[in-house]
């Protein structure tokens, strides 16, 4: 593999938050 | 039903334990947790789900219309047995043999050719006439025998790649998929913010704060000597700079794995392996790159296989396993990926990039083990519509990779992990990750 092709960086612990509920058939399964 | 009729069955016998419950639940909501279960589909008739003593109660999560019937000897061992009646008449009664009558007494020919579900389906490369090979209880096949019908395996109306029932999924589906992996990629982020060296593996772990939806595997933290266990569950080892770790945690619909070392820094690597993100971990972020940017509607599993074998196909790597597969509540219920696949992918399938070296060396491993949903514009716009905040985090995800790690995904490809192509290396350096360059 070209040793340029992939490298490190800073990027961060990726976050998008939580759902605020779950998926209403969930509900019933569990 | 229809799968089975087209399969040439008179009948299908759904059966389940706790490791094998996900053919059940996705069919009734119902997963026996401990015991075992048994549901019973014969064309024109209701449903039959046979439960065990402490299913009864949790059976009331099965939709209208399935009869829900104690039988005892799916219960634990020494419960009580009186109160049920023996399995030939159960089955009879719901439609299976010369005999059967239905259920509630209706008149009609009893099934004869009658499917079995398990887990598992069997071909030549297990072995010569593996495919008659059925995965359930022996009690229970002779049962079906004794009735004078002709049990056969019908585990891949599920989940054979190309055909399998459970390998394209809706919308609901879908979302609650997500909602799995949003948790269990919050869980990952957690533990990789919080593990440090001293710490037992049982304190890694309990960093993860699990949420309490069931798993689908034990999930792990392990580290030293014992990551290349794999599969063990954590242990009071304590972790020390520069150990491999490995860690994993799937609840059902999702699986997020990691790999890599307890460092900062090359400095802090075992020295056989200071040369690790130029050796192992940038050509593996490399290939998940490719595998990202190539899945899609359309494309087979044999090109996945391809890719990743192009790149990764040096023995060192170790990339042994299909690189690849579907995921249901179940983690593997099959993979479209192998050498020559022609299995298309559709809309409506989830499946996990599970692309694992093992490279038995001082390199250990390096993982990225995240899930993704194929769909297509409707589908994509029915989950936009009904999971507003789903959606907006797929959004997210998908810019994130774009913009931050330099993937490009299709349209069609949407992550269900917030994690999804973020690679760190180095666990305590963990804003430190790789990228295209």
């Amino acid at each position: 593999m070209p040793a340029a092709e992939a490298e490190l960086a800073e990027i961060g612990v990726p976050d998008f938050g939580l759902p605020s509920a779950e998926p209403s058939v969930l509900i019933a399964t569990y | 039903m229809d799968a089975a009729v087209a399969a040439g069955l008179d009948a299908l016998l759904v059966y389940a334990d706790r490791e094998h419950f996900a053919n059940l639940a996705s069919l009734t909501r119902f997963d026996p947790r401990f015991e075992e279960a048994l549901l019973i589909l014969v064309p024109g008739r209701p449903p039959v789900l046979l439960v065990g003593n402490e299913g009864v109660a949790y059976a009331a999560v099965v939709p209208p219309g399935v009869e829900v019937i104690r039988y005892q000897s799916f219960s634990l061992v020494n419960q009580p047995r009186a109160d049920s009646k023996p399995l030939a008449t159960l089955l009879t009664a719901a439609g299976l043999g010369r005999t059967g009558t239905g259920w509630g007494g209706r008149a009609g020919p009893g099934a004869q050719r009658v499917g079995i579900a398990g887990w598992k389906y069997f071909g030549p490369a297990d072995d010569e006439g593996a495919e008659d090979w059925i995965e359930a209880p022996a009690y229970l096949v002779s049962q079906v025998q004794a009735l004078g019908c002709e049990p056969v395996n019908a585990s891949a109306i599920f989940v054979r790649p190309g055909s399998g029932l459970r390998l394209v999924n809706d919308t609901d589906q879908i979302a609650c998929f997500e909602f799995a992996g949003t948790h269990g990629s919050a869980a990952m982020r957690r533990m990789l913010l919080g593990v440090r060296p001293g710490m037992t593996e049982f304190e890694a772990f309990a960093e993860f704060r699990p949420i309490g939806l069931p798993f689908s595997y034990h999930p792990l933290v392990l580290s030293g000597e014992r990551a290349a266990l794999g599969l063990a569950s954590p242990s009071g080892r304590t972790l020390r700079r520069g150990d491999p770790m490995s860690a994993a945690l799937g609840y059902w619909g999702s699986n997020i794995a990691r790999g890599g070392f307890l460092a900062e820094s090359p400095a802090d690597l075992p020295a056989a392996a200071r040369d690790y993100v130029a050796r192992l971990v940038a050509p593996y972020f490399a290939c998940a790159c490719e595998w990202y940017e190539t899945i899609g509607i359309g494309v087979t599993g044999g090109e996945l296989y391809d890719l990743v074998r192009r790149r990764l196909g040096d023995p060192f790597f170790g990339v042994r396993l299909n690189p690849g597969h579907f995921i249901h509540l179940d983690e593997w219920p099959s993979s479209p990926v192998w050498d020559g696949s022609d299995v298309v992918l559709r809309s409506g399938m989830t499946l996990q990039l599970d692309i694992i070296p093992a490279t038995g060396t001082a390199y250990h491993t390096t993982n990225i083990e995240d899930g993704v949903a194929l769909a297509d514009e409707p589908a994509r716009a029915d989950l936009a519509a009904r999971y507003p905040e789903a959606w907006a985090r797929i959004g997210r995800r998908r810019e994130f990779m774009a913009d931050r790690l330099g993937i490009r995904l299709r349209p069609e490809v949407l992550p269900l992990s917030d994690l999804a192509g973020y690679l760190p290396p180095y666990w305590l350096a963990p804003g430190l990750a790789m990228r295209k360059a």
